[in-house]
């Protein structure tokens, strides 16, 4: 059974690997160290007997959703892995798969984003003088997309990134000095430091290659009160290539060309947008149907408000941490849906 | 009244988007089913209530929700109203959906019925009144006897299980209702999974058109939403225009107006791209200054969100950007200074800000000495006067008293003050701004507000007279128009002074008579360097000439 684990844990570097046995999902090793930690919950071991004690802590199943989401919350990417056959019916082992991956970008449950909130996931990449950047809110299907070009193009970009607030952010590989430079202390934003190691053995698992292994002593960084941080998250520089991601786009709108869509030789917001749907589909599992379009938007078409400005003005959080009903929003926020 | 009923109407409605999100990611449970139902049921009445608007974007938004009918159906036939959140629980699937469904309940129900009457019989047959059938996840169903009863039971009975107070049994009748219950019950999960799952996926088919409705029912919240705060807090209907003017008559800080007990008092703006493009406003700290700024910048920004403004009336531009540089909002945390954070700020308006740009500068320079501050505040409000790329609409709120100097040289710049009134030697804010420039910071007065100790108020108003006494009778005469234009101390550039001649002249004059007064000891300071300097001054070496030269020199460099 360990052996099982090993092999998936293998498969996805990165993760604090949930693993189903019978009604309780288990951590071991260093995950259950962290798990514990984090959740609060005993740490125990397994094999005692045998000398070599394994860390383990587990979560009962019908509480699961909790402590994934304030893992998740933390800025944990969590894999959950289910028993995919009834054990009755396994002849020895049961057959275990992970079924998806939750990170802070792609989270869709209602416990982790509240209904009054947008939870982003954001992809940027391009050099020199052209960036482009996406963002996908897969718990409603939003996607938007941007480029910059000129001098100041990075500038743009990240000043972009910046008023979207997104929960995690995508980027290839090569890029890591710039956006972390760019990045680094900013609101809302924490580090992940970059750990992407060429001769990783996961690499050669092409679908989960991407998924950088978690530091655990970073995690500090990441609990700002008050405020999701961000989550930077690096990926191999060949998932940016604008022509697969151009193709993977096309496939997933069911359409023939991005003309219509207004992205002709927008490369880098095309390479964004692809980047960030085919991490949300592989983390998920799931063709994500419902993100059937994209908007391609210029900063120039809307009244912008950087980040400072919208501190200063209190449009949507207070100060004086005096709460909602200080700010902007708070005041002439008077609907009564969540999409309201 | 119409909005009203809309929006008890919306009310109803589950977040479509989120739902249809999770419907396509296989995340939805039932209960999520069950909401996209009770969201559909208002569709028809919603439409009905925008049937006779005569407003295109109301038409516009009514022809857009899709009322569903065949997914509402669809679900209300399938789900039943209230279904358990797992779907492992049972009961997600309504009777009369499936027929081998329906069979398997009656069947289970039967079962359950043989076991309540077997409870009834056992208790008879045995005479134990406290017998029960019970069920566990391990044991399935068994008789449960208390420990004092337990040598009563029939001698059919199966010991399965002794706990500390009761006996666990079994009858082979007992087991085989056990049988039947289980096996139809593990029928009945595999059923709804199957047609819980071909509900889903025919929902999530429909995915366009859900979307669709869920972005003409969230368009219509938010809409119906802005007219409610517009008509709760009496905002009006803006005018936008493509030309440069702001007016606003009667503008309210909106948030403020919100939170506070006292009422708001309101305040006329008028600004526009020629005479009006640099609104310098000077007065009491505490008397409202950063609420007129932020309060333009926040009727703009409602306007250009759609939205009815709090004022009486407005007319306002397209803006592309809004800029500001408010407050000192130290950013310790990160290992930057105030004044490092205020300049990045400030560089990055001058450098982007364009005509139609609005720019809100809230004291800026105060992060640093009084010369370096006022000398940057002045720059700063002259670039973007005077820089045709970036020469946008700015309010410019100060507390330097020199700025207002830069009002009556440069055409495109007005002075605003806060009004005050002062009664008994008390200090009244009246938060109104008029033209003109205030005459003193009323900081004492602030200070007195704030519940300084009465002994240091006292004290404090004998040092500011002194100072100001000083500055009058020690300086007043003695600075002339050259040694002032000159930049005595050397901390900002001579020539840019003498670019702007009389008004900057004025000004760096009285700021530099505060300063010395203020600054005695540094002047001090300065002076015993020159004398150091005649000191190491070698004469023996010097020509009458250059001697001459010298002693002029340090005639001029003397403060």
């Amino acid at each position: 059974m360990l052996r099982q684990y090993q092999e998936l844990k293998r498969q996805h570097p990165g993760t604090l690997l949930f693993f189903r046995l019978g009604d309780f999902y288990e951590l071991f090793f260093d995950d259950a160290v962290t798990g514990a930690r984090e959740l609060e919950i005993t740490l125990t071991a397994r094999h005692k007997e045998r000398g070599t004690p394994i860390p383990m802590c587990g979560v009962p199943h019908h509480a699961v959703s909790n402590y994934i989401a304030r893992l998740v919350r933390k800025g944990y990417r969590v894999a959950v892995c289910e028993q995919t056959e009834e054990p009755s019916q396994a002849k020895k082992l049961v057959r275990r798969e992970v079924v998806r991956v939750i990170t802070p970008g792609t989270a869709i449950d209602p416990l982790l984003v509240d209904s009054r909130e947008c939870a982003y996931l954001s992809a940027v990449c391009g050099a020199g003088d052209s960036f482009g950047a996406a963002f996908l809110d897969l718990s409603t299907g939003e996607f938007r997309a941007t480029e910059a070009r000129g001098a100041d193009a990075w500038e743009r970009v990240r000043a972009d990134i910046e008023s979207y607030a997104p929960r995690e952010l995508l980027f290839p590989a090569s890029l890591a000095p710039l956006v972390r430079e760019g990045f680094e202390g900013r609101a809302r934003t924490a580090t992940l430091p970059l750990a992407v190691d060429a001769e990783d053995p996961a690499r050669e698992t092409a679908r989960t290659s991407n998924v950088v292994p978690f530091p655990r002593a970073a995690q500090a960084e990441y609990s700002r009160p008050g405020s999701c941080p961000t989550s930077l998250t690096p990926i191999d520089d060949w998932l940016w290539e604008p022509l697969s991601c151009a193709t993977l786009l096309l496939e997933q709108f069911g359409a023939r060309t991005l003309e219509g869509y207004g992205l002709t030789d927008k490369t880098d917001a095309v390479a964004a947008a692809g980047a960030c749907l085919r991490y949300a589909r592989e983390t998920q599992r799931e063709s994500a149907a419902h993100v059937n379009d994209i908007t391609f938007f210029e900063a120039q078409d809307t009244l912008v408000l950087d980040a400072v400005t919208v501190r200063n003005l209190e449009l949507v959080e207070s100060q004086s941490q005096a709460g909602r009903a200080h700010t902007l929003l708070g005041v002439i926020d008077e609907t009564v849906t969540g999409m309201g | 009244m119409k909005r009203d009923r809309l929006r008890v109407l919306l009310k109803e409605i589950a977040d479509l988007e989120r739902l249809t999100a999770r419907v396509n990611m296989n995340t939805a449970t039932p209960r999520d089913l069950a909401a996209l139902r009770r969201s559909l049921d208002q569709v028809p009445a919603i439409r009905q209530a925008l049937s006779d608007s005569g407003a295109s974007l109301l038409e516009v938004l009514r022809e857009g929700a899709d009322e569903l009918a065949d997914v509402r159906a669809l679900v209300a036939t399938a789900i039943s109203d209230d279904p358990p959140l797992n779907l492992t629980d049972l009961g997600a699937i309504r009777d009369g959906c499936s027929a081998e469904l329906d069979e398997l309940r009656s069947i289970n129900r039967d079962a359950k019925r043989t076991i309540a009457a077997l409870e009834a019989r056992e208790r008879a047959r045995s005479g134990i009144a406290s017998l029960r059938v019970r069920f566990n996840n391990v044991f399935g169903y068994f008789i449960e006897v208390s420990k004092a009863n337990s040598a009563r039971v029939p001698a059919d009975y199966e010991r399965r299980q002794t706990l500390a107070n009761a006996e666990r049994f079994s009858t082979p009748e007992l087991k085989e209702s056990e049988r039947r219950i289980l096996g139809a019950e593990d029928r009945m999960r595999e059923l709804e999974v199957t047609i819980y799952a071909e509900v889903r996926a025919r929902v999530a088919a429909e995915t366009k058109r859900l979307q669709a409705t869920a972005r003409s029912l969230s368009t219509l919240d938010a809409l119906a939403g802005l007219a409610q705060v517009a008509a709760r807090r009496r905002y009006v209907k803006p005018q936008l225009h493509d030309g440069d003017e702001i007016e606003i008559r009667q503008g309210r800080h909106p948030v403020i107006e919100a939170s506070g007990d006292a009422p708001f008092i309101p305040n006329d703006l008028y600004m526009n791209n020629s005479t009006e493009r640099l609104l310098i406003i000077t007065g009491p700290n505490m008397g409202g200054k950063s609420t007129i700024l932020r309060q333009v910048a926040l009727v703009s920004i409602l306007a250009q969100a759609g939205s009815f403004v709090p004022a009486e009336g407005a007319r306002l531009p397209v803006l592309d950007r809004v800029w500001t540089r408010v407050g000192a909002s130290d950013d310790l945390a990160r290992g930057r200074s105030t004044f490092m954070v205020e300049m990045t700020e400030t560089a990055s308006i001058l450098h982007n800000a364009t005509p139609r740009s609005l720019v809100l500068l809230d004291e800026i320079g105060r992060g640093t000495s009084t010369f370096d501050g006022l000398s940057i505040a002045w720059a700063v409000a002259e670039y973007l006067h005077d820089s045709p790329d970036h020469a946008a609409k700015t309010l410019f709120a100060t507390h330097y008293h020199e700025l207002t100097e830069l009002a009556e040289r440069l055409p495109g710049a007005q002075n605003y003050r806060i009004r005050v009134a002062e009664r008994e030697g008390e200090v009244i804010f009246l938060y109104k701004i008029e033209r003109g420039r205030a005459s003193k910071s009323y900081g004492i007065e602030v200070a007195r507000l704030a519940g300084l100790p009465p002994g240091v108020l006292a004290r404090a108003r004998d040092v500011l007279h002194r100072l100001e006494r000083y500055e009058l009778d020690v300086f007043a005469d003695q600075v002339d128009e050259k040694t002032a234009a000159g930049g005595a101390t050397g901390t900002s550039a001579p020539s840019q002074h003498a670019q702007n001649g009389g008004g900057l002249g004025q000004a760096a004059r009285r700021a530099r008579r505060r300063a010395l007064a203020v600054q005695a000891t540094l002047f001090d300071a300065v002076n015993e360097s020159l004398l150091d300097e005649l000191r190491g001054v070698e004469l023996e070496t010097l020509s009458d000439e250059e001697i001459r030269a010298l002693l002029a020199d340090i005639r001029k460099r003397i403060v």
